[in-house]
């Protein structure tokens, strides 16, 4: 462990030559800047602006330079390479007209490309993007990205842009649609903007933006042919180790004021203490500037104490995220516990109990599907009664139309259902024609002729009463005596209600075979 | 002054790294060398009824209680360390050093060496200054120091530089690649 005691004894020690020099060293180097302080001087100043300048536009130009090349990879893989010359210059175009950066147009361009695949379309959306970014304030390349995604579908992101449109007006709103409601509202703001002082100044910014690529781009070419480097990576080291050559020059003068002034502070006893002081503190300026040049290209090892702490701050990070994860699933079993609950409580719901039992016993399936719904309705499982509700209602409804169409239909019910009362009303005619008893009085006149059935008559051939005398029931010839007709019963009809019964055979025989009955079968009648 | 040994840091990262088993023997080889010191050392403090009573910790209280004397403190504090310490201004690291950590200890160390044995209370702490300039002059670890006569210095060196001739040695045997 380090220690950091000023009552020590070091009994050995190592320098540690992590970027320092000995005070010999450092003499020596003054010595040396000093004769060269004119020309340092002389120097330095323009050449570092100069330095400065040439960096900033190469690397200008090489952000621009990353830029296109993204693009046309872009156009590339789209199947559109015939048309990067044609995009690059539209781009420039409005680049120099509406002084918006090349990179940031490319960037902006790039997903109306993607999402569209047509290089008409992408230019016409990225002139709408241009008034809508103007006119809302929202950046080119976020409104693009929107603009794309309305493209194919999804319009969430336009909600940003106040088109008066609700969020499921916006959903179910076209891409053209939407375009025109942006055109209505934002068209003009980029022409509008662009004739403010703001505007102008953007311009003449791009302009000189633009300027400072073209000058980076000729410096490149010329400081590569002067430096001999091999790209421009290789070209900006170079111009960084240059720069760091300046600085030093800086530094080394600096440090010769300081001991100038030291020796200038005193007499010749000191002097040197001085000198070394002067040293010892413009050599901490530098470090403390540029303490972290050391560690260039190589990972900043950390102290005992960092590594402690960092290791206590993963620690608490790590117990943090463990009581996190421990209260959720303290609430997650919290929750399970109270659903759990409810539905034990729910055992003992009168309601439910009866639904189930009503469920356990043999029931319709639109009953069912109702005392399901029922259940589902008090344990307020919704997808459950979604579910149900929808299944009812369409059983509901194919029901309701069965049995209107049911009731469309011409009757078709047991064609014998009306047999029973035809046959007792049958028998009731036969009791009632068995007991007749005919009184002809003298009011009774006209001709009255009837032909007695004469021979043996078999059942269904004939007279079924198989009656051999059939008196006229008129009697007397027409005097108006009364007179009584006299049946006179042979075979196997020996009673009345043999009769009957033979009548209402031979009934039945004649209606099945469909001859003499008449039935009505659509009625139910005879 | 101490001495300037190079390449120790490289050494011990090496040792580490290929012979961790001579790193631990290198380390404690160091050890022994210094604990004689510090035992010498930690022999010349008081007790605490040799010092003056008002100065005695337990009769302390505000900022001043944590400077009062207490042997066993003032014995704690003298202590070695064989590990790299911070660079200094120069930008030397200590890798060998005997400390007098604790305040109590500081005082008694150093009292007097500046002004002389005047006043009230430098006179009754007793003890003898030694050692070479006002810097390295005490009357506990400086003092052991002193009468160490550089023993130890050519010892820690000669160990660093033992311990280099093995790392060779293992180097040249193909030991350590």
């Amino acid at each position: 462990m380090a220690q950091d005691v000023r009552l020590a004894v070091q009994i050995a020690t190592v320098l540690d030559a992590a970027g320092l020099n000995k005070a010999d060293k450092q003499v020596k180097s003054f010595e040396k800047s000093l004769k060269g302080l004119g020309r340092t001087l002389g120097l330095s100043l323009s050449a570092a602006a100069v330095i400065a300048f040439s960096k900033k536009s190469v690397m200008a130009l090489v952000e621009a330079e990353k830029a296109n090349t993204r693009l046309a990879n872009s156009v590339k893989n789209l199947g559109l390479s015939f048309s990067t010359a044609a995009i690059q210059k539209n781009l420039d175009d409005i680049s120099r007209s509406a002084g918006i950066a090349g990179e940031i147009l490319v960037d902006a361009y790039q997903p109306l490309l993607t999402a569209t695949g047509s290089v008409i379309k992408s230019q016409e959306m990225l002139n709408l993007a241009l008034d809508v970014s103007a006119g809302s304030g929202v950046a080119l390349t976020t409104v693009t990205q929107d603009l794309a995604n309305a493209y194919v579908g999804n319009t969430r992101g336009l909600r940003k842009y106040n088109l008066g449109l609700s969020q499921a007006q916006l959903k179910a709103a076209t891409f053209l649609e939407v375009q025109t409601k942006l055109n209505k509202q934002f068209s003009g703001a980029q022409a509008a903007y662009l004739d403010t002082y703001a505007g102008k100044l953007q311009i003449l910014g791009e302009a000189a933006g633009n300027a400072q690529e073209r000058i980076g781009a000729s410096l490149i070419d010329l400081s590569m042919a002067f430096s001999g480097s091999n790209d421009i990576e290789d070209f900006v080291t170079k111009i960084e180790r240059l720069t760091d050559k300046v600085v030093n020059m800086f530094d080394k003068f600096t440090e010769g004021v300081a001991i100038l002034k030291a020796i200038s502070a005193g007499g010749l006893s000191g002097m040197l203490n001085r000198i070394q002081d002067a040293q010892v503190a413009e050599f901490n300026r530098r470090m403390k500037r540029d303490y972290m040049k050391a560690w260039e290209g190589t990972n900043v090892p950390m102290s005992p104490q960092a590594l402690a702490q960092q290791r206590a701050a993963e620690a608490a990070a790590k117990k943090r995220a463990e009581q996190l994860r421990k209260e959720q699933e303290k609430q997650t079993k919290e929750l399970k516990k109270q659903n759990s609950l409810k539905k034990a409580g729910t055992i003992f719901d009168l309601n439910q109990v009866q639904i189930i039992a009503a469920l356990k016993g043999k029931t319709s399936a639109d009953d069912r599907k109702r005392l399901e719904l029922q259940l589902a309705l008090a344990t307020e499982n919704v997808s459950e009664v979604e579910r149900l509700t929808k299944q009812l209602a369409i059983s509901q409804g194919l029901g309701t139309e069965l049995a209107k169409f049911l009731a469309d239909l011409p009757s078709a019910k047991n064609p014998f259902e009306a047999w029973k009362g035809f046959l007792d009303g049958l028998e009731a005619q036969a009791l009632r024609l068995a007991n007749m008893q005919f009184n002809l009085n003298a009011g009774m006149a006209g001709n009255f002729q009837y032909t007695l059935p004469t021979g043996n008559f078999t059942y269904g051939q004939g007279n079924p009463l198989n009656t051999g005398v059939f008196v006229d029931p008129r009697g007397g010839g027409g005097t108006g005596a009364p007179s009584t007709v006299v049946v006179n019963v042979a075979g196997s009809v020996t009673t009345s209600q043999s009769l009957i019964d033979e009548i209402r055979g031979g009934l039945n025989v004649a209606a099945l075979s469909g001859s003499s009955a008449n039935v009505e079968r659509r009625i139910g009648g005879w | 002054m101490p001495v300037e040994v190079t390449g120790v840091i490289e050494l011990r990262k090496a040792l580490k790294k290929y012979a961790p088993d001579l790193a631990k023997e290198s380390q404690k080889e160091l050890t022994n060398l210094l604990k004689p010191i510090v035992r010498n050392a930690r022999g010349f403090l008081p007790t605490n009824a040799d010092v003056p009573s008002g100065w005695l910790k337990e009769n302390q209280k505000g900022k001043w209680a944590n400077r009062g004397y207490d042997q066993a403190i003032a014995s704690k504090g003298i202590t070695y360390s064989t590990a790299a310490g911070k660079a200094n201004r120069q930008g030397f690291r200590s890798i060998a050093s005997i400390y007098n950590k604790s305040a109590a200890g500081a005082i008694y160390e150093t009292a007097g060496r500046k002004s002389g044995n005047v006043g009230k209370f430098t006179p009754r702490l007793g003890g003898q200054l030694q050692g070479d300039g006002q810097k390295m002059t005490g009357r506990a670890m400086f003092r052991a120091w002193a009468q160490d006569q550089g023993k130890t210095t050519a010892a820690v060196v000669k160990a660093i530089q033992t311990v280099n001739d093995k790392v060779a040695k293992l180097v040249r045997t193909g030991v350590i690649r």
